[in-house]
């Protein structure tokens, strides 16, 4: 059964308390610039893809567990837009994230890559209230699949595609999240102490 | 044109079965089984149980995920990844590719096939429900096109014959209209969809939830399901299961045809038509293309039973055309090809469920909650705005990180990413499916214009859903928002995606069956009327839809014209 995506945002608390703090990468002002990565773009030029590596770890950076970047995500994401995106979205998504990216280096005097972290932190969270607001407004519209397609931020495609290449890595799907490729009979309802992690699969 | 380069004896079988999907498996089992030499033809590729290429895979095992370029989806499957959910990396060799099998449509049809040892039996959504005599009596009492010719009295026992077999998972709840079989322990609801269920029970009269019955074993028997396992809760079942947990063709019947020593399977075999006796009007045999070499062949034998799905057993008979039958085989009563039905569906509510945050599930379960239908069922539950109804199919679930899109107060960052690693709120679905009426001018014909890559003409739909469907369609939706809401959910959101004949994957009608040669094709046995050894089991016999998952439906039809066929060969009547 296909199940539309629920659109509602929810300013929900969810049950468990969060104790990670923020890392103090964070406030110590500059992180250090990412080398030059091994991996050469095929689908971004190298200056977008070096942005988008720093965006990538400013989104989901290591903590405890792997960062976004260690994991490959930013090649993944190359990938993914230039072979398995079609043309429409990959140009809305490339564009606005370019022009995005000019935005930011006209205003802060520098590409986004090499600003201190927190400033990335908080442009970062400024687009990404700013993409949800976006979607929220659209909702209750009467908007074909297409139209709602086209009018959603394109933000938020590239921050889905970013959180489905971690999270549906080997890496995390195995060793972070609560893998089991063979359960065997269902349980429907256990405490999820015995869990503990979203199943991987 | 079609000519024998070997002797007609080594051509000749007591039966010919067309198709080897959920139908034409049964027809196989059957029929070896009381002792006929069964040909099986089945156009596509032989798949043996087992040879599942991606039954285990994960999605890193691909490079792009599940993901499948945009340019082989527009080159090969721009019908078939209507769905949404076929054409991915680990599905998509189990789907016709739409170059290869084209077709037309005058309205949007989304015809979703698969051509192989097995056909869709490998990739169906295994609900199983019985009809019952509120569908069997359906057209009388509405007065609309023809009457069944059976009731349910002529099926149950066919039912209780088939569940045994494949193995129907389920739970008793004692509904006339939603007859209970011969179940295998249910599935276990998880901690939302038993609060919901509570709900309903405590605050709607005449509604019910229950799990989905569904073709898994839960309990293996090995004495009637032989070596087919316990189901694991993987979820991957439209790749083919390793375990055999779910009933296919591949798993269950065609094994057991097999081990009779009396089944042919014949791989490759595409039917082109029925190849008719002049003298006695009855079917000789039938018309092969080989799908790999091209080179024609023809087979001979005493029943022919059709089980090439829907379309493609009313294809058949449209394509066996001869002087006396210029329509095509069956068609004299000028209702082969209408009454094209699917169920309509997409259309439902869902929302959040606040509480149990402490609380989880283990395993995929292959299956979801089905509230039986409850509308139209007596003068109390009757509807001024519509007839027949809908039931409808959900499940609960925690939400996973996607949820981190747009749904989470936090934004990006170290906290942002470690929430992501724990469950989210709980959510729950239901989508409901609808009957829809069978109407003449819904239909099918062929199509000399366009070949498909075997060189034979294709076929045009033209069908849609009409005003009783689009006014079911609103109650469907707000009956699913109005039990949310008494259930306490949170953010309800009614939907309706809109709903194209095909979608369903349950496409029947064309061959109907009735009490009349003048208003139907089929009589009470699934017999051709004007060629009373040629049976049609699938899809296309059935006279309405009702509301239910169909296939189980097939089984029994089958199961119970087979065993008619070899007593009616042994009277020497066929």
């Amino acid at each position: 059964m296909d199940r539309r995506a629920i659109l509602k945002y929810t300013a929900y608390v969810t049950g468990y308390a969060i104790t990670a703090p923020l890392t103090s990468a964070f406030l110590s002002g500059c992180k250090a610039e990412p080398t030059a990565p091994d991996y050469v773009p095929v689908y971004f030029s190298e200056v977008t893809y070096q942005n988008l590596v720093a965006v990538v770890d400013t989104m989901l950076p290591a903590t405890s567990t792997p960062g976004a970047v260690e994991i490959g995500v930013p090649a993944f994401m190359d990938l993914v837009v230039g072979k398995y995106t079609e043309e429409e979205d990959r140009l809305k998504m490339m564009n606005g994230f370019e022009s995005w990216l000019t935005t930011v280096q006209n205003n802060a005097g520098n590409p986004y890559h090499a600003l201190p972290a927190e400033e990335q932190l908080k442009l970062l969270n400024a687009l990404d209230q700013e993409a949800i607001a976006t979607a929220e407004s659209l909702e209750g519209k009467i908007l074909s699949e297409d139209e709602m397609k086209a009018l959603q931020p394109w933000w938020l495609d590239m921050k889905a595609l970013a959180i489905n290449g971690y999270f549906a890595s080997e890496k995390i799907g195995t060793e972070v999240l609560a893998y089991d490729p063979v359960p065997g009979p269902y349980q429907g309802c256990i405490p999820l102490s015995n869990v503990g992690k979203t199943w991987s699969l | 044109m079609f000519f024998n380069s070997q002797g007609k004896a080594e051509v000749t079988y007591d039966a010919i079965v067309v198709g080897s999907g959920i139908s034409g498996g049964w027809a196989a089992k059957e029929l070896s089984e009381k002792g006929l030499k069964t040909l099986v033809l089945e156009r596509g590729r032989n798949v043996r149980h087992g040879e599942y290429p991606t039954a285990g895979n994960d999605p890193w095992d691909y490079e792009g995920g599940e993901r499948v370029p945009p340019e082989e989806i527009e080159e090969h499957y721009a019908k078939q990844n209507r769905t949404g959910y076929t054409i991915q990396q680990s599905r998509k060799h189990f789907f016709v590719k739409d170059s290869e099998h084209p077709y037309s449509e005058v309205k949007r049809f989304d015809w979703m096939r698969g051509y192989h040892a097995g056909g869709r039996s490998l990739m169906w959504g295994r609900q199983s429900y019985r009809l019952s005599d509120l569908d069997f009596t359906a057209n009388l009492r509405d007065g609309i096109a023809v009457d069944w010719p059976i009731r349910y009295a002529d099926l149950a026992p066919w039912y209780h014959y088939a569940e045994t077999f494949a193995g129907i998972s389920g739970q008793a709840e004692g509904l006339a209209h939603l007859p209970d079989g011969n179940f295998l322990p249910p599935m276990e609801l998880n901690c939302v969809e038993k609060e919901l269920k509570k709900s309903i029970a405590a605050n709607f009269d005449g509604r019910l939830l229950t799990i989905g019955r569904t073709a898994h074993l839960t309990e293996p028997n090995p004495a009637i399901h032989g070596t087919r396992g316990k189901c694991q809760s993987r979820n991957r079942c439209m790749r083919g299961c390793p375990f055999g947990a779910y009933f296919s063709s591949n798993a269950a019947t065609l094994p057991a045809a097999e081990a009779t020593g009396n089944m042919t399977l014949r791989p490759h075999s595409v039917v082109h038509s029925i190849i008719m006796d002049k003298d006695t009007g009855k079917a000789a045999g039938v018309r092969v293309i080989d799908g790999e070499t091209g080179e024609q062949h023809e087979f001979f034998a005493k029943i022919v039973f059709l089980c090439a799905s829907a379309l493609g057993s009313t294809f058949i008979l449209m394509n066996t055309q001869t002087e006396d039958m210029p329509d095509g085989l069956g068609s004299s009563s000028g209702q082969l090809g209408r009454n094209l039905m699917d169920h309509h569906f997409k259309v439902g509510a869902q929302g959040r469920y606040d509480g149990f945050e402490d609380m989880y599930y283990k395993g995929r379960r292959p299956n979801g909650f089905y509230i039986p239908r409850f509308r139209n069922l007596d003068d109390a539950s009757k509807r001024s705005d519509y007839i027949r109804g809908f039931g409808y199919q959900g499940a609960a679930s925690r939400e996973n990180w996607m949820r981190g899109v747009k749904e989470m107060e936090m934004t990006v960052g170290a906290d942002f990413k470690d929430a992501l690693i724990q469950p989210g709120p709980w959510q729950l679905g239901m989508n409901g499916f609808g009957e829809c009426l069978p109407y003449e001018d819904n239909r099918v014909y062929i199509n000399h214009d366009v070949k498909d890559i075997h060189g034979l003409p294709t076929l045009t739909m033209d069908a849609e859903f009409k005003d009783n469907e689009m006014a079911m369609r609103k109650d469907m939706a707000a009956s699913a928002a109005e039990m949310l809401e008494a259930a306490g959910f949170k953010d309800i959101e009614m939907y309706d995606e809109g709903s194209y004949p095909g979608l369903g994957i349950h496409e029947m009608g064309t061959a109907r069956m009735g009490r009349d040669p003048k208003t139907s094709v089929l009589n009470k046995w699934n017999q051709v009327w004007d060629a009373p050894n040629v049976f049609v089991t699938d899809g296309a016999a059935m006279t309405s839809a009702g509301c239910q998952n169909p296939s189980l439906t097939y089984m029994a039809l089958t199961a119970r014209a087979a065993d008619y066929a070899v007593n009616e060969l042994k009277k020497m009547n066929l």
